[in-house]
């Protein structure tokens, strides 16, 4: 263990003391952080989202809520959405009360774009409010839009998001794990849902490609490895004292790419219009992000490891950028929503970032697509332990 | 420790039938210019070591001189045949074998980035001394070869000797029993060359078992107790220099018998 935590240690000082090692940590999270940033106005700019200020948004709500405290509560959120539509200059909207029997009728409305939400209270509504039950049982509302409106997907964000902040005792859309009627996203959400994790993936890839061909392969070209095993550390030791700090580089750096990322969102969130996450849905962009920084560590370790000099390595490497950058595509064209594509990993992390900034997140298959990353990393660690046990690899030079 | 039975100084490196097969790719076979896709670099080769005693591999370029202290240095696996240091085996026991080992060749490097204070923490590290042991070892050997002036520099800012004092102060970390010596004056100017000579002078004096490869016969001829010539991979000739009376000669008789004299 002490021998791990040497080799540890000496990598952290590397990358760490050497401010070009440091920079090229930090850039990529610059450079997402100005990238979204002029995407975000770009897409503003050239009023793909805008509409128009005269438009009188329609919101129909179920009304299975008589009792006077829940009527107070409802009242404030027509207030409230009443409110923040007025003050960005469009006219009060209308609300429309219908019984919960005449649910199916109203979701035929949003389909056909007659009404811009719908908002359904839970059935155990008043009961559940009245018994003032525990946390987690909280009463629920569900807020449905139709993606193929650009209005129902804005209104859809503000409904959302007053919900959240002012009625914290009840949940959001627990009954639909995907409250979009709509049988299409709109053109501004496909383009987010495609270039957000491509461009995150690019950037958080080259990260390692600077990171781990100079930590290993470097080594190898330097001359520096032969001295480091005539000692007695274990080739595994050593190994996994290089995965480690590695790692360790690498979400460092990712972190600071995510920062970049959580701060520019709200930017490219302004342009998108319905894009809208909350504390918890950016931990959960950073976990995926970290298993996806933990796996592509791993890929760059073992081709590392393999390749006799840094130059080699990055040769190998940077192909690999085009293989992920598909994969990272795929949710764009086709339907890989489907569990079973939560065991590919890049395409998996993809969908399950698209998925999370389109509302439409699915617990199992975040969890699958977790899991899957990690298990594909464990594997490549095995491989790479393999081969510094080889010696046709380890002494080519 | 001395192994003495009956006053008998025992072997404390034990090399028997020692062999190394490479396999070779297209490219190398073009390179090598041979049609074999097997290239025996060390073929059999059997010698011992006895404690305090330093012994001197000869060999043309290409002989299997590299290839077989590598592999007592443990940074190849032998293909058939033992290695044996102070009993233990160094491919069942490699990191045993390795804290008795200490290995300086001109191909292995300290990374430039570091100071030579922080280096030598990090072997120590991984021979896994305590912290006491460490400061003291540190302290005797950078007073010993000159270092604590520039204890604190970037390897990569130092001269040739410099570097090579810190790579003599690095390979002596654990106090190794036993040191492997590849070639060490090669690229070396007269300086640095010279300091690797009083450095061997000192082990000898020390009683460390010593075995070195090298060009410079006056080198083999002042030090060496033993001298073995490899020549394709095989061992061909070993005798204690005073029975040897021309070191050259002999040498390059053995190598005109190999090869014939328009070699």
């Amino acid at each position: 263990m002490k021998r791990i935590w040497a080799v540890i240690k000496k990598e952290l000082k590397r990358f760490f003391t050497d401010y070009r090692m440091l920079l090229a940590l930090v850039l990529p999270g610059i450079a997402i952080f100005i990238f979204y940033n002029v995407l975000g106005n770009v897409l503003s700019s050239e009023n793909l989202i805008q509409i128009d200020t005269t438009y009188q948004y329609h919101i129909a709500l179920s009304n299975n809520y008589n009792d006077d405290k829940n009527q107070d509560d409802c009242s404030l959120l027509q207030l409230s959405l009443t409110s923040t539509l007025t003050a960005q200059k469009y006219p009060s909207p209308v609300f429309l009360e219908f019984d919960i029997s005449q649910k199916d009728e109203y979701i035929s409305k949003l389909k056909n774009m007659e009404v811009d939400t719908v908002i359904i209270f839970d059935d155990n509504f008043e009961k559940n409010v009245f018994d003032n039950v525990d946390y987690a049982n909280r009463p629920n509302i569900n807020v449905l839009y139709n993606s193929e409106s650009k209005a129902s997907e804005i209104l859809f964000s503000y409904t959302k998001e007053i919900i959240n902040v002012i009625y914290s005792k009840y949940t959001i859309n627990n009954d639909y794990t995907n409250p979009n009627v709509g049988e299409s996203s709109s053109m501004m959400k496909q383009i987010m849902g495609m270039v957000l994790p491509m461009v995150t993936m690019s950037l958080l890839y080259s990260i390692t490609l600077t990171v781990c061909p100079e930590s290993i392969a470097g080594e190898k070209e330097r001359g520096t490895l032969s001295s480091i095993l005539i000692t007695p550390i274990k080739r595994s030791e050593f190994a996994l004292g290089k995965i480690i700090a590695l790692c360790i580089v690498s979400i460092f750096g990712g972190t600071i790419s995510g920062a970049g990322m959580l701060m520019s969102l709200p930017k490219m969130m302004g342009a998108g219009g319905s894009i809208n996450i909350n504390a918890g849905e950016y931990v959960l962009i950073f976990f995926v992000m970290l298993t996806l920084m933990l796996l592509f560590v791993n890929v760059a370790t073992t081709v590392s490891t393999f390749a006799k000099t840094t130059k080699e390595a990055s040769g190998y490497l940077a192909p690999l950028i085009a293989v992920f950058m598909f994969l990272a595509l795929v949710p764009g064209f086709i339907n890989a929503s489907g569990i079973g594509y939560a065991f590919i990993p890049i395409v998996n992390t993809s969908q399950a970032i698209n998925s999370i900034i389109n509302n439409s997140l699915n617990v199992p298959y975040l969890i699958v697509t977790l899991l899957s990353n990690v298990f594909f990393s464990f594997l490549l660690i095995l491989i790479d332990v393999k081969l510094f046990k080889t010696e046709s690899v380890v002494m080519r030079q | 420790m001395s192994l003495f039975i009956n006053n008998i100084a025992m072997a404390v490196i034990e090399v028997k039938e020692l062999t190394k097969v490479f396999t070779l790719n297209k490219k190398q076979r073009k390179d090598k210019k041979i049609a074999s896709s097997k290239l025996i670099a060390v073929d059999h080769i059997s010698f011992e070591l006895h404690e305090g005693e330093i012994y001197g591999l000869l060999g043309p370029n290409g002989a299997g001189k590299t290839t077989t202290l590598r592999m007592l240095a443990t940074l190849l696996t032998p293909t058939s045949g033992s290695i044996n240091i102070y009993q233990k085996d160094i491919v069942k026991q490699p990191s045993e074998a390795r804290c008795m080992i200490g290995f300086l060749t001109s191909d292995l490097k300290l990374d430039n980035f570091f100071t030579p204070s922080y280096t030598f923490d990090f072997f120590a590290d991984l021979y896994g001394l305590t912290n006491d042991e460490k400061e003291s070892r540190k302290q005797f050997l950078f007073s010993k070869f000159g270092i604590d002036e520039f204890k604190y520099k970037k390897i990569g800012e130092l001269s040739t000797g410099m570097k090579q004092k810190v790579s003599l102060a690095i390979s002596l970390v654990h106090d190794p029993k036993v040191v492997i010596f590849d070639e060490p004056t090669n690229g070396l100017d007269i300086i640095a060359s010279k300091l690797v000579e009083d450095y061997l002078i000192d082990m000898k004096k020390q009683n460390k078992t010593i075995i070195i490869s090298t060009h410079i016969l006056s080198l083999v001829e002042k030090l060496c107790d033993r001298i073995g010539i490899i020549i394709d991979g095989k061992l061909m000739f070993e005798d204690s220099k005073s029975n040897i009376n021309d070191l050259e000669k002999t040498f390059f008789d053995l190598y005109q018998n190999v090869h014939g004299e328009n070699d």
